[in-house]
């Protein structure tokens, strides 16, 4: 129950602080900066799969509502979701995922962190990126705002979980 | 249905993911004028092919209909050419005559052909509840097949063009100047025969036309049969002979009419008059 509350009150927190402090960083032409991607990262490890994209769906959708962007979080987040399980299989099995809990640098080690969570926000920014461009003949400009938008969101997410995640 | 409650079972949170990436689209196309105009391009892509290929798969499944439809439209069509019809004439001369229906045509389909034997049989989808008697004539739509011997009621068997052993015999006559040769197939080339006792002074060139004659009641005259090829002087003997390649396709045949002369029974009972006298 405590556990439950608090998952809740940081997503809260972290949508607040996304629609007032983040969205408002203007990184144009790079995008949005985005930190509610370590939330969705930091929910527990064996939380059932299509509970936990439903999750991701939601936190997006709130802030799409807020945002007035459509579905645009929505689909990158809920992609976020469905893919962690697989990205997770590659160095954990369920009972490693289960004894884990909440992932953090601390739980996974620093490398696993960083790839795994790479990776994530690698295909969030990219599901991000397309549907808000919708068109695959700027390619160029697609990229650059998929690398960088990703580079900048991590570096800003993983300072957070350093400053702020304790175990 | 068992299957393929399984599949969805199995891919669920897949189905789940696209099913939230669709709503996700929905929701964006939505809110941004671009993203809608591309959706609904799409869609109406996508929707455009659906209906098309449906429309398609609909024509392809009532194909069968259509044809058995266009093969009774040939049928009569053919029975309204000049060759199916006699003229009847009035008490005078030239007057008063009139254009009688001397050949009708009933569709049918070849439901078993032999084209490697010395005498080869075909089997019909129609028989004696359809009309189908023995000696009627049976055409393809590229020429003539043979004649029908035996009948049951659904179905009906004959002998074809392709018989070396003289059991049928169809007379024949070139377009272009009508003298008359006998049509006989050598046991050899399913493609091929031979038209026999042409006259040596007949002359005969590569791609005349050899078709049906008037001699030959199974057929409405003027029925292409095929094409010389080359001819052949009978060495000491008098006339030549002629090879001709068959217009009738032997080997892939599918759709074909059964010709009903009306004429016939007038026709053998007059010659069995004259017989006996």
């Amino acid at each position: 129950m405590k556990q439950s509350f608090g998952l809740v009150l940081s997503g809260v927190l972290f949508i607040l602080l996304e629609l007032g402090l983040f969205s408002r960083i203007s990184m144009s032409p790079l995008g949005p900066l985005m930190i509610y991607p370590l939330f969705l990262f930091r929910l527990p490890a064996a939380m059932p799969k299509g509970w936990y994209l439903f999750t991701g769906f939601a936190v997006g959708l709130v802030l799409d509502l807020f945002l007035q962007t459509g579905g645009l979080h929505a689909a990158a987040a809920s992609a976020f979701c469905f893919f962690r399980p697989a990205v997770f299989g590659l160095y954990f099995t369920t009972d490693d995922l289960e004894d884990m809990g909440r992932p953090a640098i601390p739980r996974m080690g620093l490398a696993k962190f960083l790839i795994t969570f790479g990776v994530l926000v690698l295909m969030h920014q990219l599901f991000f990126h397309v549907y808000s461009m919708f068109r695959i003949d700027l390619l160029a400009i697609l990229a650059l705002k998929w690398i960088t938008g990703s580079l900048l969101s991590l570096v800003v997410m993983v300072l957070i979980h350093g400053l702020f995640v304790r175990r | 249905m068992q299957n393929l409650l399984k599949f969805l079972f199995r891919f669920r949170r897949f189905l789940l993911f696209l099913v939230l990436q669709g709503f996700a689209v929905f929701l964006i196309s939505k809110q941004f004028a671009y993203q809608r105009s591309v959706v609904n391009d799409a869609t109406s892509g996508i929707t455009g092919w659906f209906w098309g290929g449906y429309q398609e798969a609909v024509r392809y499944l009532h194909l069968t209909k259509e044809v058995e439809a266009l093969r009774r439209e040939n049928a009569t069509l053919r029975g309204h050419l000049r060759s199916s019809k006699y003229l009847e004439y009035g008490n005078s001369w030239g007057k008063d005559s009139s254009l009688n229906q001397a050949y009708r045509f009933l569709p049918a389909e070849v439901l078993h052909l032999s084209t490697r034997q010395a005498t080869n049989y075909f089997t019909l989808n129609v028989g004696q509840k359809h009309g189908v008697r023995p000696n009627m004539g049976v055409l393809a739509p590229e020429g003539v097949v043979g004649v029908i011997t035996r009948v049951s009621d659904h179905f009906s068997g004959g002998i074809s063009l392709l018989n070396s052993r003289g059991e049928m015999q169809l007379s024949v006559q070139l377009r272009k100047d009508g003298d008359y040769g006998t049509l006989v197939w050598d046991g050899n080339n399913p493609c091929c025969a031979w038209v026999e006792n042409v006259g040596s002074h007949v002359e005969v060139a590569k791609g005349d036309t050899i078709e049906t004659s008037l001699l030959s009641t199974l057929f409405p005259p003027g029925i292409a049969v095929g094409t010389v090829d080359h001819s052949e002087s009978l060495g000491n003997e008098p006339g030549q002979r002629l090879y001709v390649k068959l217009f009738t396709p032997f080997g892939r045949l599918h759709s074909v009419y059964v010709v009903d002369y009306l004429l016939q029974q007038e026709k053998d009972s007059l010659e069995e008059e004259v017989q006996g006298l």
